[in-house]
């Protein structure tokens, strides 16, 4: 079957960003369709896959057609992709199947979000579409709450305590610090992000990422047109999704994320590799507890000892085994719902290629992976990716 | 009628012929209604009491202010022409008795007061979220939706499949089907974990009346017979819950929607 490369990613960057949708979505295709080594041209690109929840509702229908129509593919066979904060994830793994069918050879994945220029209210009403809307919402909850419930049974059942929570955002907003495109660019200290203002208790406001605005593209191609584009691809080896029970009160434990291990064990199956193997992962942050989840259902750590990982600062930037978020993570890069999945991948394509900011370089990195999750874990996707195609 | 037994955050005294609920607050002398209170909830309240110890409840007039619809939903009760007159007084109690309406005065020494200032402006916001003309920004669960799974919601039906399943489901993991084979769960359970959301974060729904009670609770539950369920608690400004802590599940009022308030179960710490 077809290997399939990324030949080219770029993106705009997080935060309050001035430009709409289609400025924003032509800012990162550009960045991308100029990131590729040899000549490429946008009509060159066979299918498109854009993740969005079309946050605000503004162009909710056909929003792939009219963000394309600006970046030269008019005509193309396009779509949105919707699986709440995973959709960009879900995008790029339906870009993967595309030419692993044979039916493409130059496909588009992105994602897009402007979360910012909306007004409190109407934003508090999107942040909680995606979330179980008649049981769970109802009860009060919105994800800062679902994650919160996760975090106190969590620390009710294994040796671990919110302090190891702070680790976590200490770390990524150190490994976030001189990112360009990251949306809070700041070193946190321990005490800041512990005695941070109580969103959701146990969690505080260093507990949670921010809303930003971004949007983020990456190219791939088939093996037997990569060499047209570039002599340098990084590959992916994998790709793996599964789902689980929308709401919290269905799933027999909500101290992990079956979503996860399920496809993490795919993912790792069809690599060929193991969680040992993974030289930096751009894991799903969207809380500090899920990044303590994520590390234990991948496999960097045993469960139960998230809190241990995330203690010993074995995570953190080539000093641990794993790099956990080079990027800053959702934490400290920015979360801009549909955009994250593949902007996790663009962070990845870079790393491997040794493309970022010198000063936040994982050294020796090649094997990568990124992990996208919709809500609290009801969607989740999956990609291994190297240097080396076999 | 002396002796009054807290049940489900109020107090319900019961004679044979004659039984009467109210609320556990007061503002100076007069007995008014907690935060998510109202004669609807208060009467589904006095109806599982007396089902409780055994004592059918035929109900032959029904006084306009309480929902029927709720009632109906929430508890075991007959209608027929002869029976119980359930009637809301002009405090914060109702009475419902065979033949005359009783005379009782709340028992001001097991009341607490209530913060006048909070009390008002709960008020005002229930009267703003829950005018027609209020378009929430809330989650939208449409009247239909509400009401397709509102016995669900207010008396925890769930369904025998091997293990009980709450709330109902079409179709289990393996694919089959689910029967309707339905009984109610008990509305007790443990909270297995919690937490307090500021009003910065709760909900759109809650928008109006989160920043006066300084953010909601929300527990979540096992039920003594076994299914999971998260549910906002009573008078949450004034509690804090802990994992072990048992509960009794009850009925409040949610929110509003479309001029509808939307009622459901909530959690009660039990002493």
């Amino acid at each position: 079957m077809v290997d399939v490369a990324i030949i080219g990613a770029g993106q705009t960057k997080y935060g309050n960003h001035q430009l709409g949708m289609k400025g924003m979505w032509a800012e990162a295709a550009v960045n991308a369709f100029d990131s590729v080594d040899k000549d490429f041209q946008p009509n060159q690109i066979d299918e498109a896959y854009i993740g969005s929840v079309a946050f605000g509702g503004g162009q909710l229908g056909n929003t792939a057609a009219l963000l394309t129509e600006h970046t030269g593919m008019q005509g193309k066979p396009v779509r949105r992709v919707e699986n709440a904060c995973a959709s960009s994830g879900f995008a790029l793994r339906d870009a993967w199947m595309a030419i692993k069918s044979g039916q493409a050879d130059v496909v588009i994945a992105g994602g897009i979000e402007k979360m910012n220029d909306l007004t409190p209210e109407r934003k508090r009403f999107w942040l909680g579409v995606s979330g179980d809307t008649e049981w769970e919402r109802l009860a009060g909850l919105t994800f800062p709450g679902t994650y919160a419930l996760m975090a106190r049974r969590y620390f009710h059942e294994f040796d671990s305590t919110h302090d190891d929570l702070v680790n976590i955002s200490v770390k990524n907003h150190y490994h976030g610090l001189d990112n360009e495109v990251a949306h809070i660019r700041k070193d946190v200290s321990f005490d800041k992000a512990k005695n941070g203002f109580m969103v959701a208790d146990p969690l505080t406001l260093y507990d949670c990422c921010p809303t930003s605005d971004g949007a983020s593209c990456v190219i791939l191609a088939a093996d037997h047109v990569v060499s047209q584009f570039t002599e340098d691809p990084v590959w992916i080896k994998s790709s793996a999704a599964a789902s689980d029970y929308l709401a919290l009160h269905d799933r027999p434990s909500i101290t992990q994320l079956m979503a996860t291990q399920k496809a993490a064990k795919r993912a790792y199956s069809m690599a060929g590799i193991s969680a040992e193997d993974v030289d930096i992962a751009e894991v799903h942050d969207c809380f500090t507890i899920a990044e303590l989840f994520a590390t234990e259902d991948l496999g960097f750590t045993e469960r139960g000892t998230g809190g241990h990982f995330a203690r010993e600062n074995r995570g953190r930037r080539n000093e641990g085994t794993t790099c956990i978020n080079p990027s800053g993570g959702l934490k400290s890069k920015g979360h801009p719902l549909g955009a994250t999945g593949t902007g996790q991948t663009v962070e990845i394509f870079k790393q491997l290629r040794n493309e970022v900011e010198s000063t936040r370089q994982v050294r020796d990195a090649n094997i990568g992976l990124s992990h996208n999750v919709g809500g609290s874990g009801a969607t989740c996707s999956i990609h291994v990716y190297g240097r080396d195609r076999d | 009628m002396k002796d009054f037994h807290p049940w489900h955050g109020y107090l319900v005294a019961s004679e044979e012929d004659c039984h009467y609920i109210c609320s556990t607050w007061q503002l100076g002398e007069q007995c008014v209604f907690g935060y998510d209170s109202d004669y609807t909830t208060m009467a589904v309240a006095l109806i599982k009491f007396l089902t409780a110890r055994e004592h059918p409840v035929i109900l032959k007039v029904i006084d306009e202010k309480i929902s029927i619809d709720v009632l109906a939903a929430s508890t075991e009760h007959e209608i027929a022409d002869s029976g119980y007159t359930l009637s809301c007084n002009s405090d914060a109690s109702l009475a419902m008795f065979l033949d005359d309406a009783p005379v009782v005065a709340p028992p001001t020494e097991a009341m607490k007061a209530i913060n006048p200032e909070t009390y008002s402006k709960i008020n005002q916001a229930w009267d703003e979220e829950s005018n027609e003309r209020n378009i929430s920004q809330g989650a939208y669960v449409s009247g239909q939706q509400y009401s397709e799974s509102l016995e669900s919601r207010l008396s925890l039906t769930a369904q025998s499949h091997d293990v009980l399943i709450w709330p109902q489901r079409q179709m289990d993991a393996d694919g089959v089907v689910i029967e309707d084979n339905i009984m109610r769960l008990r509305p007790t359970g443990t909270v297995t974990s919690w937490t307090k959301l500021s009003a910065a974060g709760a909900p759109s729904e809650f928008a109006i009346r989160a920043p006066i009670l300084g953010g909601i609770a929300t527990v979540m539950v096992q039920t003594t017979d076994g299914p999971n369920g998260v549910f906002l608690l009573v008078d949450d400004d004034t509690t804090t819950p802990e994992i072990g802590a048992s509960v009794d599940l009850v009925v409040r009022r949610l929110y509003a929607q479309e001029g509808l308030i939307r009622y459901g179960l909530k959690a009660i710490l039990k002493n």
